[in-house]
Formats: C-alpha cells, sequence, structure tokens
C-alpha cells in the first residue's frame, strides 16, 4: 500500500499541495482529477523525490522514505512516469528500456521485464533499433510506460498518459495500463481526461487548489454532480 | 605522402584521445576544464621522470599514471568541482563558475612544472627505431602512439555503447533532468565521468611524450586544440571526437609538410571557421 499522509508541498512560494491524504493498493488504478494548476503534477513529483514535501510522509507498507533523493525513489518500488522528459530521446526505444531496469531490484528480471513491456506494447518491439526522438507521440508515450515498468515497480505514477494524443491513442493507452495493473502494479494516474480515466480506474480523487475535496469510487464519481458539472461539462 | 598520412594519423589520434576526455568532463559532468591541457603536459613529465631517473617504460608508466591521474581527478572534482555544482543555479552557471576555478588550477599546475623541470623543451628518447611500413618509415614510438590511441579509443567507445555502465554516462550526457527516473546518481555519474576525463588527459600527456617534445607551458596548447576538437565534432559526440580529432592530425601535418610550419594553427583554425559555418553544431552535432 502506498499513503501519501497529509503531505504538504510548495512550489516555490505558492502552496501547491496543501495536507493531502492518497491510498494506493497494488494491482488498482487509482485517478486524481483537477484541473490546470491544481497541483496535480506537483504532488507525483513530490512522491517521485523531486521536488521536496514540505510535511507529510510518503510510505510504502507503513515504511516512510520520503527526504531520500529521486534516483533512490526508483528502487523502493515506485516509478514516476512524468509528463515529457520521461526518455532519452537520442538513444534507443531498447537502450531506454534496458535503462530503465537499472535500478538495483530490476536487474535480474530485465530480459522477462523487457518480454513482458513488448507483450503490452508490441509496436515497441518492432521500432526497438529507433532513436525515440523520432517516433509520433503517442509511441514515445509508450517508451515511458515501458521504461517504468522496466523497474519493477510496485507503484507507477502517471503524469497525463493522455496529453497530445489523439482520441483513439488515448483509448489504447488506457487499455495497455489496464495490461499493467493486471500485472499487479498499482497505478496513481493525474489525469484531465476525466471520461476516459473514470472508465478505466477503480477510485478517484478531486483535486482543487491542491486540497482533495471528493473522492469515491468511479461509479461514484461519474454520477457526481459536482463531477458532472466540473469535468464532464454537464448532462452530457 | 604516404607517411604524412601516418603521421597525420598518429598525431590526430593523439588529439582525438585527449578530445575523448575534454568530453567525458565537458559533455558529462558538465565541467569546462580550463587545465585540461596542463594535466596533459603534467602526465608528459611524469612519464619523462618515470622513464629517464627509474628507468621505467612509459607502456608501464600507463598502469601507474593512469589510475594515479584518475584518483587524483576524483580528488579535484570532490574537493574543488561539487561545490561549484552544488550551488549552480543551471548549467551556464555551472559553466562559467567551471571556467573560472579551472583557470586557476591551470596556473597551479604549470607553476609547480616550472619550478620542478624550468621552462625549457623536454624528450626522451623511447623506440625511436625506424619500422618500415607500406613502403615508408615510421618511428616506432609514433606508431606504438597510433595503436595505442585507437586502442584506447576503441575501448572507451565499447563501453559507451556496449555496456550499461556507459548508457548511464550517454544518458546523464544526453538528457540530465530525466535520469533520475531511471535511478540513475547523477552527480556520481558525474564525479566519475570527470575522473575518466582526467585519466584519458593522463594516457594523453604519455602517449604524446613518447614522440614529441614538450614544455611546461605548452598545456593551454593543448586545452584549445582538445576544445577545437570538441566542438568541431559536435558537443558530447565520442565518434565526433574521433573524426574531427583524425581530421585536425592530418591538416596540421599537411600544412606543416607543404606550406609552412609556421601556419599549422592558423589553418586548424580556418578548418575550424569553415566547418562551423556549414555545421554550427559540429560534425555529429545534435541540431
Amino acid at each position: 500500500m502506498l499513503e501519501l499522509n497529509d503531505i504538504t508541498v510548495f512550489y516555490g512560494k505558492h502552496l501547491a499541495v496543501d495536507t493531502v491524504n492518497i491510498t494506493l493498493a497494488k494491482g488498482e488504478i487509482v485517478v486524481v482529477l483537477g484541473a490546470n494548476g491544481a497541483g496535480k503534477s506537483t504532488m507525483l513529483k513530490a512522491v517521485a523525490g523531486m521536488v521536496p514535501i514540505a510535511t507529510g510522509t510518503v510510505a510504502i507498507d507503513g515504511q516512510i522514505f520520503n527526504g531520500i533523493p529521486a534516483h533512490q525513489i526508483p528502487d523502493k518500488g515506485i516509478a514516476f512516469v512524468p509528463e515529457g522528459r520521461g526518455v532519452v530521446g537520442q538513444m534507443t526505444v531498447e537502450e531506454n528500456l534496458r535503462l530503465g531496469a537499472t535500478p538495483a531490484r530490476a536487474r535480474a528480471f530485465e530480459d522477462e521485464t523487457l518480454e513482458q513491456v513488448f507483450d503490452i506494447f508490441p509496436r515497441l518491439k518492432e521500432r526497438q533499433n529507433q532513436f525515440v526522438q523520432t517516433m509520433s507521440g503517442g509511441e514515445q508515450r509508450m517508451v515511458e510506460v515501458g521504461r517504468a515498468m522496466m523497474a519493477k515497480p510496485e507503484f507507477l505514477l502517471l503524469d497525463e498518459p493522455s496529453l497530445g494524443l489523439a482520441p483513439i491513442i488515448v483509448g489504447d493507452m488506457f487499455k495497455a495500463l489496464d495490461r499493467v495493473r493486471e500485472t499487479g502494479v498499482g497505478l496513481l494516474i493525474v489525469e484531465q481526461n476525466v471520461k476516459i480515466s473514470l472508465r478505466h480506474a477503480d477510485r478517484g480523487y478531486l483535486l482543487e487548489a491542491g486540497r482533495i475535496t471528493g473522492s469515491g469510487s468511479s461509479q461514484e464519481l461519474i454520477n457526481d454532480a459536482a463531477v458532472r458539472q466540473a469535468f464532464l461539462g454537464g448532462d452530457k | 605522402m604516404l607517411e604524412h598520412v601516418i603521421n597525420g594519423l598518429v598525431l590526430g589520434g593523439t588529439y582525438a584521445l585527449v578530445a575523448m576526455g575534454l568530453t567525458m568532463q565537458y559533455g558529462i559532468a558538465r565541467i569546462m576544464n580550463l587545465s585540461f591541457g596542463d594535466m596533459i603536459i603534467a602526465a608528459c613529465f611524469a612519464t619523462h621522470v618515470l622513464f629517464t631517473a627509474l628507468g621505467i617504460s612509459p607502456i608501464a608508466a600507463l598502469l601507474i599514471i593512469v589510475p594515479a591521474s584518475y584518483a587524483i581527478n576524483l580528488g579535484i572534482y570532490q574537493v574543488m568541482m561539487k561545490p561549484l555544482v552544488s550551488r549552480a543555479a543551471d548549467e551556464g552557471a555551472l559553466e562559467v563558475d567551471s571556467i573560472l576555478l579551472t583557470f586557476g588550477v591551470l596556473f597551479v599546475i604549470q607553476g609547480i612544472l616550472l619550478i620542478m623541470f624550468g621552462g625549457g623543451y623536454n624528450s626522451y628518447s623511447f623506440l625511436n627505431t625506424p619500422v618500415k611500413m607500406l613502403g615508408t618509415v615510421v618511428a616506432g614510438n609514433r606508431l606504438l602512439a597510433l595503436v595505442l590511441s585507437l586502442a584506447i579509443g576503441a575501448v572507451l567507445v565499447f563501453i559507451l555503447y556496449r555496456t550499461r555502465w556507459g548508457m548511464i554516462l550517454r544518458a546523464v550526457s544526453l538528457s540530465p533532468q530525466s535520469a533520475p527516473l531511471f535511478g540513475i546518481d547523477t552527480d556520481r555519474t558525474a564525479r566519475t565521468a570527470f575522473a575518466i576525463g582526467g585519466a584519458m588527459a593522463a594516457t594523453g600527456g604519455v602517449v604524446v611524450s613518447m614522440f614529441q617534445t614538450f614544455t611546461a607551458t605548452a598545456g593551454v596548447v593543448f586545452t584549445m586544440k582538445a576544445l577545437i576538437v570538441v566542438i568541431l565534432g559536435g558537443k558530447g559526440s565520442i565518434p565526433g571526437a574521433i573524426a574531427a580529432g583524425l581530421l585536425l592530425g592530418l591538416v596540421e601535418t599537411f600544412v606543416a609538410a607543404y606550406v609552412d610550419p609556421g601556419l599549422t594553427l592558423a589553418a586548424v583554425y580556418s578548418v575550424f571557421l569553415l566547418l562551423l559555418l556549414v555545421r554550427p553544431n559540429g560534425l555529429f552535432g545534435k541540431v
């Protein structure tokens, strides 16, 4: 179980995340919904060790690990796919994936996990020798998710996996994320694309101006009047 | 003609070697090391002393000088560069700070060498036997220098492109922001790259001293040439450093042989300017 306990994060002097509590179990997809600037990205970055947590704790199965440098986070079992810059564009697909198995916990499973990634994203197997920067946005997203899987994480943090992708590709991406979940990984997804993310998630949280203002199962959130109003465009 | 090609490749091979070292320091550790050439010269003198005073052959000297240089450069990074890296707001700030700092290191190394050895020309005679090859005659030490440069360059290329460790070094060079996501410790990688770069400068120094005369103040010329090779090849590109190094060696040798030895540096800069006008990012540079 990944637990964010009362975490507060500042972005510069601005309070970006205000005493947020979130839990995520293995094999579960949890989505955090919120508008631009609600603090979603900052929250994920804080868990990934890329921005400091001011107060509160982050723990896996009760073991607190916040405060350690970002490069040690993957070895704790947490892989982060940020919005862009998650891979090395001037290296090949295979190099990026193999490099993803750098954490000690992942080394022994490298070839096995690579097969798993190729199984979920057959396109990456076809293009394994291609430089990532020459690929389409959707394919680059696949490399980023694949790279994160290579670290053998228990929990995967994804910042806007649908961003900038064509609708049909977004659907494929979420189907692929379903399959990642089937391998036992817990996924914490931050999204603006509410409809599709709630269709694939088990539960969700609403983040507004840095605070959690609601939570519930995906079905509850879909039926929630406030969610419909704010995100789903009224009665659609 | 062929003689000049071989001599050009020998010289170019050593340029490529030291430029690879500078690329490791600049491209991966992001330290612009102005004392780089003086580290080369220090290795020249170390080889000289080991050979003439203790009778240790330059080949055996490599085994002493290269590891020592690795250790010394680790120390230099830890004591002098690390504080700069920690306080640098961005890459540009680190570049300016490291230029100022290594400018000082340059004078310290040069001063020590001047006190110990004076300002005169130095050389020693090692393996100065003529070798007949492809219808021409080459000095044995030059041939050895070429073989050593090629071998060490090949090892580095193998490490960088065929091992995980090399992938880590390249990832830090190409995308330092995303490296931590892979679980890569960028600080440690930078320190290692800096030390490897220093060890390669020392290797270059040992190799150069086998066939060239050197002075305590010649370091700055090596720094400039290594810098030209790195920029010409494309910042951070190892294949670029090799190609540009060989090109520069050939140009120098041919200009010295057919035009005027006094014009070598001018010719080097002309090639440099011309190529940069056509390819602003260097031969193998990223756009």
